[in-house]
């Protein structure tokens, strides 16, 4: 209570709500683990476009890595984790599912945005698990008449790695992961619509956001196939194909550029409508006061011209680190996104406080570790780089390893 | 109020005009264009509408701000009623300093809008509308998602810290119904906060409307607030 009121010319006006019980971690409502959540539903969004580049719209350049990503999109299917550890009733986080406002009625007026979570998610799970099974089932199927072990009879679902069996394989994955793109880009920008949607929140009414999360989840999850391909190469002695990395870093750059030209156009646009108001007064203190955003603009413009200079992007060794930046410097812009505008108090005249408690750190330790589990557990499961998970161009030798 | 004298205003203006052929055809494709505007779910206008079916009896608050001196009775009178724990507030007293030195007392609570965009956005059905038009929450349905608590452009909704659900003023819908005065309405010892129902043409908030001028918090929001301010200062129109 001291502190509070020790701090009270520093916070303004602000409602007393959003200081209440909890001060010492401010009136932020969504924090931490919010941050990540569309964070990673940005990975899943960005990784599954790479695999679909090769699965769905054939582009052979990708068939290496499209495995890879695919394995690394499922992987990441657990983050539902992140916001249900944010709850403060977790075990009824099911009932998001049971029992959605989707409908409005007198008595239960408008439709919800969080509440199509339950559709979305269900929908792009199982399109997953389909694609998955269906894209390693070959080499599965080879597996089963190699080793003759009971788990990979299963997952070849009984069928062999004939040329006709993995003509029908391949058909329905490129119908997959075609319907896929569409739905993990609405699975990931329906939560920037969550933010966009908030009108009580000045700095969260920006149209942007949505096709901003979209662009930068391409970015981001390209980076996670740079980091994944990198060690699943080395670790697998498969060796890295150059061509590929090459193409990831294109990826990498045009994603970039259009995600910074989005956000330039957004900035514009907040300096003119926050203008009329106090509102621009109040925001630019805030900016003020927030490290994180330098940071974060530093550390753009640093990406950007290291990835526009191909001598630099082409070379593996500088562009796995500066793919390690890009998780940073994505991450960064998913707390300027979600944190940043609740500092803004809703009396537009105030500011409140946030800090990460340890108990976030943990939980989210906790979840990211399960990914990772969840990731070796399937890449030594499927063969991320099994022989026709990663081939195209030879279908007609096909023929020559069939039964 | 306002809005009504708008209203007939309009009205006025488009009854006295001439309309030949042309101007049909131009009116027709302008309803058309309205008409599609409004399927697509243009916020104002379709908003507009539901004012006229007011819910039920339509419970609303009329608070007179002269009349407020920040004693605070209605801020204890809540907690104590409802049970509401130490540092969350039902509702809460701002004070004002006005540039000549007066200083103004605003009282300020759930505003139990008409379309409430806390209702609008609960994943779960947990918060909804009464048929008199309170907005209450479900405590044995609520999540605690805070989208409620986010979308509520007033402050007015928080996290209860010891049942972790959303919380918000309930107009004391225990009350009420039995015939009593909410909680804050009772203890106000100046007779700031008038309650009653708009259903009521005679009631004393439906005559105070109709007689004096007053305001909304926050009316770009849409929510259509259901407290209605007298000389409500402009800073503390938050």
């Amino acid at each position: 209570m001291e502190e509070l009121i020790g701090r009270l010319s520093d916070i303004g006006n602000v409602f007393p709500n959003e200081v209440a019980y909890d001060y010492s971690v401010g009136g932020v409502i969504w924090r931490f683990l919010i941050v990540l959540y569309p964070f990673f539903t940005g990975l899943i969004a960005g990784s599954f476009v790479v695999s679909s580049l090769a699965y769905g719209l054939g582009n052979k350049r990708y068939y290496k890595v499209a495995g890879l990503a695919l394995l690394l999109t499922a992987s990441l299917m657990v983050v539902p984790l992140f916001p249900m550890a944010e709850l403060k009733q977790p075990g009824r986080a099911p009932e998001i599912f049971t029992r959605p406002h989707l409908f409005p009625s007198e008595t239960y007026p408008g439709v919800s945005p969080m509440a199509v979570f339950g559709v979305i998610y269900l929908a792009y799970l199982i399109l997953l698990v389909f694609e998955v099974l269906f894209t390693f089932r070959a080499d599965m199927a080879r597996k089963a008449a190699e080793t003759g072990r009971a788990i990979y009879k299963v997952f070849s679902l009984g069928r062999g790695y004939d040329e006709a069996s993995v003509r029908v394989d391949r058909a329905i994955v490129k119908a997959l992961a075609i319907i896929g793109i569409p739905l993990a880009a609405t699975f990931h920008a329906y939560v920037g619509f969550l933010f966009s949607s908030v009108k009580a929140r000045i700095l969260w009414m920006d149209t942007i956001i949505p096709v901003h999360f979209l662009t930068s989840a391409i970015f981001s999850g390209t980076a996670l196939v740079v980091i994944a391909y990198y060690l699943a190469g080395k670790l697998s002695k498969e060796g890295i194909d150059l061509n590929i990395m090459k193409g990831l870093g294109w990826i990498m750059l045009w994603s970039l550029l259009i995600s910074l030209g989005l956000e330039l156009v957004s900035e514009a646009a907040r300096a003119y409508y926050l203008l009329p108001a106090e509102g621009i007064k109040y925001y630019e203190e805030l900016l003020s006061r927030l490290d994180v955003r330098t940071t974060y603009y530093a550390l753009s413009i640093i990406i950007l011209v290291i990835l526009l200079i191909p001598r630099l992007r082409n070379d593996v060794r500088i562009l796995l680190p500066v793919s390690v930046l890009s998780l940073v410097q994505v991450a960064m812009y998913r707390w300027i996104i979600i944190i940043t505008p609740q500092l803004l108090s809703r009396t537009e005249a105030g500011f409140l406080h946030y800090s990460v408690e340890a108990h976030e750190v943990r939980l989210a330790i906790g979840i990211i570790a399960l990914m990772g589990l969840i990731f070796v557990l399937l890449t030594w499961l499927f063969p991320w780089n099994g022989y026709y998970a990663t081939h195209r161009d030879e279908l007609e030798e096909v023929s020559a390893y069939g039964k | 109020m306002s809005n009504a004298v708008d209203e007939t205003r309009l009205e006025h203006s488009s009854s006295g005009k001439r309309v030949d052929t042309k101007r049909r055809e131009l009116l027709k494709t302008v309803t058309i264009a309205a008409g599609l505007m409004l399927a697509s779910g243009s916020v104002t206008v379709a908003r507009g509408e539901s004012r006229r079916s007011r819910r039920g009896k339509r419970f609303a608050m009329v608070i007179d701000v002269d009349k407020c001196y920040g004693c605070y009775a209605c801020v204890v009178a809540c907690a104590n009623e409802n049970n509401v724990p130490v540092g969350v507030f039902r509702t809460w007293i701002e004070r004002y300093v006005k540039p000549d030195g007066t200083v103004v007392f605003v009282p300020k609570q759930c505003n139990h809008c008409e379309n409430p965009s806390c209702v609008d956005v609960c994943p779960v059905n947990a918060t909804y509308v009464n048929e008199d038009g309170i907005v209450l929450i479900n405590d044995e349905l609520c999540i605690g998602c805070g989208a409620c608590i986010q979308n509520c452009p007033y402050g007015a909704r928080f996290f209860n810290p010891i049942k972790g659900v959303a919380d918000k003023c309930t107009f004391c819908s225990h009350r009420i119904y039995q015939g009593l005065l909410p909680a804050c309405v009772e203890a106000c010892p100046t007779g700031a906060r008038i309650f009653g129902s708009l259903e009521d043409e005679e009631s004393e908030v439906s005559r105070i409307l109709r007689t004096t001028k007053t305001e909304q918090l926050k009316k770009w929001t849409g929510n259509d607030p259901q407290i209605f301010y007298k000389s409500l200062p402009g800073e503390a129109n938050t």
